[in-house]
């Protein structure tokens, strides 16, 4: 674990010095800027925010616990001074990363009594970038305080203050899991090179490529669960279901959003949280329109993410598949990342790949229906044949339902209907994303047999004794 | 190109998983109702063996259901035997001193109406050595041209094309196109294949990409059992196979597993492959993937032919003669291998309709071409 804190240095600010480390491999940024205000601290944060995710890093800001749900940050660090950790853990969630700074052994254990997802403990030795010091602790000192901490936790521990690159050998022999630094990258001469540097000698050279994520348009998504914003009673209601979905993607019709005014209702609150939108063409007729819809989308909510509805029946809203090919091809010309919405048609998705979809996402049943996996034999055969995300759209009308999907195979599942009119949205929305995780989980397991039995005689291979 | 994902695939721990496979992953593998490649490990593995009536089950079900009880019928035409390589295994090397043959278009002519005398045949499988200056293109154009009239379904065994190549030839009636890798294993490959192009293991390796690209109907794949540890060699193989069937989805495939034998020629296969064992990667080849043509030459024993007919195998050759001209031109030319069934096509049909088997020469139309 190498995590990188922002700070100022040379021709570095807190964006370029980040981009310059995020591209030497590390995958960990905390976003520091001390005595600067709430605004000044978004104004960065929201790039910087926008650069992780496309490294797929993870981002945590110092302090403010109030910006992580702005920044749609993955969690915080609290200083000795800052927030209390347990009303900081209130205020997040268990969802969110909660870090701890800890000078002694009774620190870090109060830290985990607290909740705390990990510990920064240190300083290592006298440092000019921490204003207020406690005691250096030393190579001593932390041999010392993680050989009794490890006896109770097993929790990661990153060692900070004034390490350098010599330093990291006998460190991390001392039983703490990573190294938290700032100065030592940006007055390298060539801070990405210094950065793959560290992590070779961390022992951790390459980001860990064996977590289980899905990419869609170069993004990577943790949740396999996307949700649809329509037929919610109130946006509040809306916007809790979605946060206790966990979900990283929501879809939102265009037609729903006033898109002229940025203070929409649906859209500030669905922005509040700070996830993927994939805006929908619902209501277009045909190409054409779909592709007019999509660019009024990017430009709105600038995204390339674009969901393609094309549905001319206003009864069953099944998709048009002529017409949504066609919308594709022209639409990942353009540059759109596309995920068009379409019968589960296993040579349509063929087609549709060659046109250079970013996913297919065929439906489980006619929208709306809540029926299950009526298309469960074709869908089977897309999931086998394609080459790019396959998302089991509409129609999945409870839990089980998406677990089934996610058993199958498929990548992910997109659910709109059951959640939003169930008489606890956000209940069903946790209730929906633990059974998405339940699939993948046993889908990656590997399925037991039906067993069979086992037949003594060998009539039909009794030509080979 | 499948020779950057075939980077993705370590040989030895690919070997090490399938020997780790257990008696419970085989049971999950066969009764999967869609097997991945981890289950097609499992069934190759040893782990499988006492599982072989289980599998056979299991695979001829499969068959029945796909093909129903029916065998489509092949016949290969050797047209030159004229080669610019050297694999150390293959009676065609060009060290190899035996007279070297490239059938005129008259020759090829009455090679034709001498295989249509001997069986109803439709599918022909048009062979050649390797050796684009005697027998380029233009040659294979012009062959094909000659066959057309008398067969539906035109296939050729020939050295690997560009894709602009194939392309060209599917309009002088080309349907398939089958290619044996021989051994995906890349650090071995050249001690085979030392010289001339099929040494380039890329080449050979892409040349399948390049098929799927021309838009081949048909396309048959293999690799030499003898050459390196089969059951590694074999996983590659079906890895291709999952990748060209997601790239090529156009496509049909087939495969063959050409086993060497211990008597044949004056290579010593490294690996000798049993009866047993050979049963075992048709079951699971067909379990594995469902909708595969498996077919199986006359290298293979009468005895061997006629169950695995009903177990698994989807083609089969008859009658076939492996030396160039050997149905009329030059009945005593040196051949490539050994025919182990030396049963006329009437006798193989008589004995496939015994066993319950439907025999089928024609599964094809010209028209389609």
């Amino acid at each position: 674990m190498l995590q990188f804190i922002t700070h100022r240095r040379g021709p570095y600010d807190e964006l370029s010095g980040a981009r310059a480390v995020l591209e030497g491999g590390c995958r960990w940024v905390q976003l520091r800027m001390k005595d600067a205000s709430p605004d000044e601290i978004i104004a960065v944060g929201r790039p910087l925010a926008r650069l992780c995710r496309d490294f797929s890093a993870t981002f945590i800001i110092d302090d403010h616990v109030g910006l992580v749900g702005e920044l749609g940050a993955d969690g915080v660090h609290l200083g000795k001074n800052d927030m209390p950790l347990a009303r900081a853990r209130e205020i997040l969630g268990p969802g969110k990363i909660i870090g701890a700074t800890a000078n002694t052994l009774d620190d870090m254990l109060a830290a985990v009594a607290a909740g705390a997802d990990y510990i920064g403990l240190g300083p290592f030795r006298f440092t000019t970038t921490k204003e207020k010091l406690s005691p250096v602790l030393g190579l001593d000192g932390y041999r010392r305080i993680m050989s009794e901490f490890r006896r109770s936790s097993d929790l990661p521990v990153v060692a900070i203050g004034g390490i350098t690159a010599e330093d990291l050998k006998d460190i991390m022999t001392t039983g703490v899991t990573g190294v938290a630094v700032s100065g030592a990258l940006l007055s390298a001469d060539n801070p990405a090179a210094t950065t793959r540097h560290f992590l070779a000698e961390i022992g951790l050279t390459t980001p860990n490529y064996m977590k289980d994520t899905l990419i869609i348009g170069g993004r990577e998504f943790g949740s396999r669960l996307f949700v649809g914003t329509g037929k919610f009673r109130s946006n509040d209601e809306m916007a809790r279901a979605i946060e206790a979905s966990g979900t990283e993607m929501v879809t939102l019709a265009m037609k729903r959003i006033d898109m002229a005014n940025p203070a929409d209702d649906m859209l500030a609150h669905v922005r509040r949280l700070g996830i993927q939108l994939l805006p929908n063409t619902s209501g277009v007729r045909n190409a054409d329109e779909a592709v007019l819809a999509a660019q009024l989308a990017r430009e709105a909510f600038e995204t390339d993410f674009i969901k393609l509805e094309i549905h001319p029946d206003p009864k069953y809203l099944l998709p048009d598949p002529v017409e949504t090919l066609k919308a594709t091809e022209a639409l990942a010309k353009m540059g759109f990342v596309v995920l068009p919405y379409i019968q589960a048609d296993p040579v349509l998705c063929k087609l549709l790949e060659e046109a250079g979809t970013a996913a297919v996402m065929p439906l489980a049943a006619p929208i709306g229906t809540n029926k299950g996996l009526v298309t469960r034999d074709l869908i089977e055969i897309i999931i086998e044949q394609s080459r790019v995300p396959v998302v089991v759209d509409a129609g999945l009308g409870a839990p089980s339902h998406a677990a089934e999907a996610m058993e199958l195979g498929a990548d992910a599942v997109l659910v709109n209907t059951a959640i939003a009119v169930a008489g606890d949205p956000a209940a069903m929305a946790r209730a929906f994303a633990k059974a998405t995780e339940a699939g993948r989980e046993a889908y990656l397991a590997g399925l037991g047999a039906v067993s069979r039995h086992a037949e003594a005689s060998s009539p039909l291979t009794s030509f080979l004794d | 190109m499948f020779s950057e994902e075939l980077e993705k695939y370590d040989w030895e721990a690919t070997t090490a998983a399938i020997a780790a496979k257990t008696a419970a992953d085989v049971e999950r593998a066969i009764a999967a109702s869609r097997p991945g490649i981890d289950d097609f490990m499992a069934l190759i593995s040893p782990a499988a063996a006492p599982y072989l009536e289980a599998m056979a089950r299991r695979s001829r079900e499969l068959t029945r259901q796909r093909f129903g009880k029916t065998m489509s019928m092949y016949i290969p035409l050797y047209i030159t035997n004229s080669c610019t390589n050297s694999c150390v295994y293959c009676g065609f090397n060009r060290h190899n001193k035996m007279p070297r043959v490239v059938l005129t278009a008259q020759e090829i002519e009455n090679e034709c109406k001498a295989i249509r005398r001997l069986g109803p045949f439709e599918n022909l499988l048009l062979v050649t050595g390797e050796n684009p200056r005697v027998a380029g293109v233009e040659y294979l154009e012009e062959a094909l041209r000659v066959c057309r009239p008398y067969f539906n379904n035109l296939t050729i065994e020939v050295m690997p094309l560009k894709a602009e190549e194939y392309e060209r030839l599917t309009h002088s009636g080309l349907n398939g196109v089958v290619c044996f890798q021989e051994t995906y294993r890349r650090e071995n490959y050249k001690k085979y294949h030392p010289a001339g192009m099929k040494s380039n293991f890329e080449w050979r390796v892409n040349a399948f990409d390049r098929m799927g690209q021309a838009g081949v109907h048909k396309i048959g794949m293999g690799v030499l059992i003898g050459l390196e540890d089969w059951r590694t060699d074999v996983t590659m193989m079906a890895r291709h196979l999952l990748y060209l069937r997601k790239h090529y989805w156009r496509t049909r495939y087939s495969v063959n597993f050409p086993r060497m034998r211990p008597s044949e020629g004056h290579f010593q296969p490294n690996v000798v492959m049993s009866d047993r064992e050979l049963a075992q990667l048709t079951f699971a080849f067909r379990i594995f993937d469902r909708d595969i043509d498996i077919s199986v030459s006359t290298r293979e024993s009468p005895v061997f032919r006629n169950n695995i007919a009903t177990l698994g195998a989807t083609s089969m050759s008859a009658g076939s003669k492996t030396e160039p001209g050997g149905y009329y031109t030059y009945p005593q030319a040196l051949e490539q291998f050994a025919v182990s069934d030396e049963r006329t096509p009437a006798q193989v049909e008589a004995d496939l309709r015994r066993a319950g088997v439907e025999v089928v020469w024609k599964d094809w139309d010209k028209i389609f071409d």
